[in-house]
């Protein structure tokens, strides 16, 4: 049976592992992807190596993206966001086992669990269907039409839509950069949203700022760290002004927002008996924190 | 005026012709000579026989005797009652299009029946005369489903107004007596009867021959036999009974109702006018397709007697004459039978059981080996061989598809007559350019041929309908409206759409405009501005005059997909916005492009939202089953 500091890091750790794993697969799913694209345009007239320009090699245009579409629709590709969308249920569990572990007699409500549901809908609609058209399908079309438009050679084209499907060493490939983009905010948004709804009847006072820190930690993550805050002293970050601050950050969201954008913190709920001392008088002294008698008396904050 | 006495004597001339063909062995009913009806007035006869000729074709089941024996006077018995029994109408499906390609006139968009207010002008009226000719009597399904079919078949047939008289029965001294009872208003009924029953007609009188039967003396006892008529005039309806002997054709008048119209309550229900021996007489325009499908239809059902008959292989062999013979030596010798002896001695016949009656030594064998006779010289070669023993007859097949094929010749040139448009032709044409000129054509055809056919059951249903509130109501009756039909449209909604899908594939302007303007007048009939309708939707839809194939081309680039949605669906859009909104003709032109545009946008925004909803149920439902 883990220990609670083995839970909670366990929830940490996956803030990371998660989404690279889906990454991973999206990345390796590039490939299959490109492979599909180079016999679509296989049909396209040419002429000495050269696309011919022709109404023919137009209207293959929205046979291609059609065809494309479909390919982002394929079973592989579904497989690695429904396996990705799972995890979502995993990490569920794992709070609520640190917060049965944490907080005496707590129970998760219907409440955490469709929070949860609408976090894995939301990831489910940015990563399948019209949400891939803009970051990945309309790219690859407009190369294609270019080419076509202006007769290039066959050979640039399938250069250029290998950049584009797989990447290189100085851009990743389309898939991998959306997937990037997308898998780590929507996983760590889903644990926090999570968290925020499950502890909601708890009159949760204290949280601790944990992720670890990794090579592209922003300075504001890297301050918090480790480190114990009264609820109403992370509230009040919302007015500050830091680098990728997600711009609806407000008093609310910012237990969900954390650090803004790909930030791997989460807020964790520590019950007041596990705050150190000087957390709990420096909150008092700030005038956050105002337990009562019998709370004090409990903590040993015998003023 | 005509009087009762003038009226009995023409009924008496009437008798005079028709008791020359009395049926003796049915007294009451006629019997033809030598086909011919009494020749009532000079071409009754002719009018009849056109009638029955399209009867064949009109009604199932009629069997068009004359016709089998004329094309095939040499048919024997067995062959006649075989395709008697099997007969089948192959031509009704083309009076049923036609009929029903002459009620498409009648949409509802395009005509109108409307009735003046009559709340408490008719005293003693329990119903309005719009509750009582449509909850009552429905007199429009009437004409639309019934009249019509009845007036292609039958064109010198007659309506006749009749009212019925409400009685009631007092006791006199001398018995029960009825009398009409002036508390109630009468009922005006429409009768229909056709042309053979209509023995008289000039512009003063029309004299029918009901179903109804007097009661007369015949060979000594009362019987239901006797003959009634009535008589229109222009002042009122006469009954005339016969009375007396039967065979003495005597008969009584009376007056049924004075009705004092100026006018004959009895309409004839017309066609295309014939001059016929001083006289106009009508012929029905189903009549000149009749030839080709008389052809068509004997031709059809000899062919079916000729596939039983003919197509079934047949198996020839050799035969020897049976030679059974009985232990008590009674031998077949070829006949088939066999001579038997009861106990008493009396003899009887018996079919031989070797050849079963057919006389030849049976072949194949059971088995189905075929047994050849070897002569007693065992060395010397079979008289027949093997081969040449026995064979297969089958006729070649290609008369009876010659046959066939002229068969479907003849319908199509009875259609064409009638000027009935088959799609499946003009979709195997080559050029799409002729397939939308010859919809063009035979639109207008259509509409010339129609048209006369729509204004006299018009004036029809005006006669009969202005006939009831005058016979009801009298000087009360206030009327009623009817808008005739001016124009009409033959197509349903799907063959408009066709010819909209035709003419934007061909991408010119014009057709589209013509083909769209032709939708919107079927959709939403003469009430509305079609002008302004296409405004809206040209003004709307930036793709209007492309062409399919570019628009598809375009999608996703310069083409949005609300784009393509409006460009093919506005019609339904228009609907849509019109049902939502009785004020959306009369609002601004820009304000209905708008909405117009808003709901293809709606619809974009909602089949984008259903595909991905569907595709992220896809993702998520094997997840929430672990889950719980």
């Amino acid at each position: 049976m883990p220990t609670l500091r083995e839970t909670i890091q366990n929830r940490l750790t996956r803030l990371d592992t998660v989404p690279d794993a889906f990454n991973d697969r999206a990345k390796a799913y590039q490939e299959e992807l490109f492979t599909y694209l180079l016999s679509l345009i296989d049909s396209l007239e040419r002429r000495d190596g050269f696309i011919v320009i022709n109404s023919a090699n137009l209207s293959l245009i929205s046979d291609i993206g059609a065809n494309l579409e479909r390919a982002l629709q394929g079973q592989d590709y579904l497989n690695a966001v429904r396996g990705f969308l799972g995890e979502f249920d995993e990490q569920g569990r794992i709070i609520t086992a640190y917060l049965e572990g944490e907080f005496a007699g707590f129970e998760l409500s219907d409440l955490a669990n469709q929070s949860l549901l609408v976090s894995r809908t939301n990831a489910a609609n940015a990563l399948l269907g019209q949400s891939l058209k803009t970051p990945i399908l309309n790219p690859i079309e407009q190369t294609v039409i270019e080419a076509i438009n202006s007769g290039a050679a066959y050979t640039d084209l399938v250069r250029a839509l290998r950049t584009l499907s797989v990447g290189n060493d100085e851009v990743l490939g389309l898939l991998d950069r959306y997937a990037k983009q997308i898998s780590y905010d929507a996983f760590a948004f889903a644990d926090r949203s999570f968290t925020q709804v499950a502890v909601q009847d708890l009159d949760i006072q204290f949280y601790r700022y944990q992720g670890g820190i990794i090579k592209d930690t922003r300075e504001f993550c890297q301050e918090r760290n480790g480190k114990f805050f009264h609820f109403e002293e992370i509230e009040s970050w919302a007015g500050l002004k830091w680098q990728g601050k997600i711009k609806e950050t407000n008093e609310k969201s910012i237990f969900i927002y954390a650090g803004g954008y790909n930030c791997r913190h989460s807020f964790v709920p520590v019950s007041e008996v596990n705050i150190p001392k000087e957390v709990l008088l420096d909150a008092i002294a700030k005038g956050y924190y105002n337990p009562s008698e019998e709370t004090r008396e409990l903590l040993g904050l015998q003023l | 005026m005509i009087t009762p006495e003038e009226i009995l004597e023409m009924v008496s001339e009437i008798a005079d012709i028709r008791k020359k063909y009395h049926d003796t062995r049915n007294p009451g009913n006629i019997l033809e000579k030598k086909g011919e009806l009494p020749e009532y007035y000079p071409g009754y006869n002719r009018l009849v026989k056109d009638y029955r000729d399209i009867l064949v074709h009109a009604e199932r089941q009629v069997f068009p005797e004359r016709l089998f024996l004329e094309k095939s006077p040499n048919m024997g018995d067995d062959e006649y009652i075989y395709l008697k029994e099997n007969f089948k109408n192959t031509t009704l499906s083309v009076f049923k299009d036609f009929a029903n390609s002459v009620k498409r006139a009648f949409h509802e968009g395009n005509w109108s029946l409307t009735f003046e207010e009559e709340e408490g002008i008719y005293e003693r009226a329990k119903l309005t005369f719009k509750e009582y000719v449509t909850d009552q009597y429905d007199i429009e399904a009437f004409f639309k489903s019934i009249l019509i079919d009845q007036k292609l078949k039958d064109s010198n047939g007659i309506l006749a107004v009749k009212p019925k008289l409400p009685v009631i029965e007092e006791e006199t001294e001398e018995g029960v007596i009825r009398l009409v009872d002036g508390s109630r208003l009468n009922e005006p009924k429409v009768y229909y009867y056709d042309v053979e029953r209509v023995v008289k007609r000039d512009e003063d009188i029309i004299i029918v021959e009901t179903p109804e039967k007097s009661v007369v003396s015949f060979q000594g006892k009362d019987q239901r036999i006797g003959l009634v008529y009535e008589a229109y005039t222009k002042e009122a309806i006469y009954r005339v009974e016969q009375i007396g002997k039967y065979t003495d054709y005597q008969f009584q008048v009376y007056t049924f109702y004075q009705h004092d119209l100026g006018y004959i309550p009895a309409f004839t229900l017309g066609g295309e006018p014939v001059w016929l021996d001083d006289a106009i007489h009508y012929t029905s325009p189903f009549l000149v397709a009749v030839d080709n499908l008389d052809l068509a239809l004997v031709n059809k059902n000899h062919l079916e007697v000729s596939k039983q008959l003919t197509m079934y292989p047949f198996r020839v062999m050799i035969g020897d004459e049976c030679d059974f013979q009985t232990q008590e030596g009674e031998r077949c010798n070829g006949n088939g039978w066999l001579n038997g002896f009861n106990v008493d001695g009396t003899q009887y016949r018996y079919t031989c059981p070797e050849c079963q009656g057919s006389g030849l030594k049976n072949r194949p064998h059971r088995g189905g080996t075929m047994l050849i006779n070897s002569g007693t010289n065992q060395l010397a070669a079979d008289v027949v061989k093997p081969s040449e023993a026995i064979h297969f007859a089958q006729p070649s097949p290609e008369a009876l598809r010659y046959v066939d094929e002229t068969i479907e010749k003849d319908l199509q040139r009875a259609k064409e007559t009638l000027h009935m448009r088959d799609r499946s032709l003009k979709q195997s044409t080559d050029s799409n350019n002729i397939t939308a000129t010859e919809n063009l054509k035979d639109k207008e055809d259509q509409f010339a041929f129609v048209k006369p056919i729509s204004d006299q059951v018009f004036n029809l249903l005006y006669d009969c309908l202005w006939t009831i509130g005058q016979m009801r109501y009298g000087d009360n009756f206030k009327g009623f409206q009817l808008q005739k039909a001016k124009t009409f449209d033959f197509l349903t909604k799907e063959d408009h759409l066709y010819n909209i899908e035709l003419a934007q594939s061909i991408g010119n302007p014009v057709l589209i405009e013509s083909a769209i303007s032709d939708y919107l007048r079927f959709t939403f009939h003469a009430k509305t501005d079609q002008a302004r309708l296409i405004e809206i939707i040209k003004t709307a839809d930036r793709l209007f005059a492309m062409k399919q194939e570019d628009i598809v081309r375009a999608l996703g680039r310069t083409v949005e997909p609300w784009e393509m949605i409006l460009h093919n669906s506005a019609f339904y859009f228009i609907d849509q916005l019109m049902l939502e909104d009785e004020k959306f003709l009369s609002m601004e032109l820009s304000e209905q492009v708008e909405a117009l545009q808003n709901l293809a946008k709606e619809k974009a925004n909602s089949l984008s939202t259903n595909n991905q909803n569907s595709l992220i149920n896809q993702v998520l439902n094997p997840i929430r089953e672990d889950v719980a």
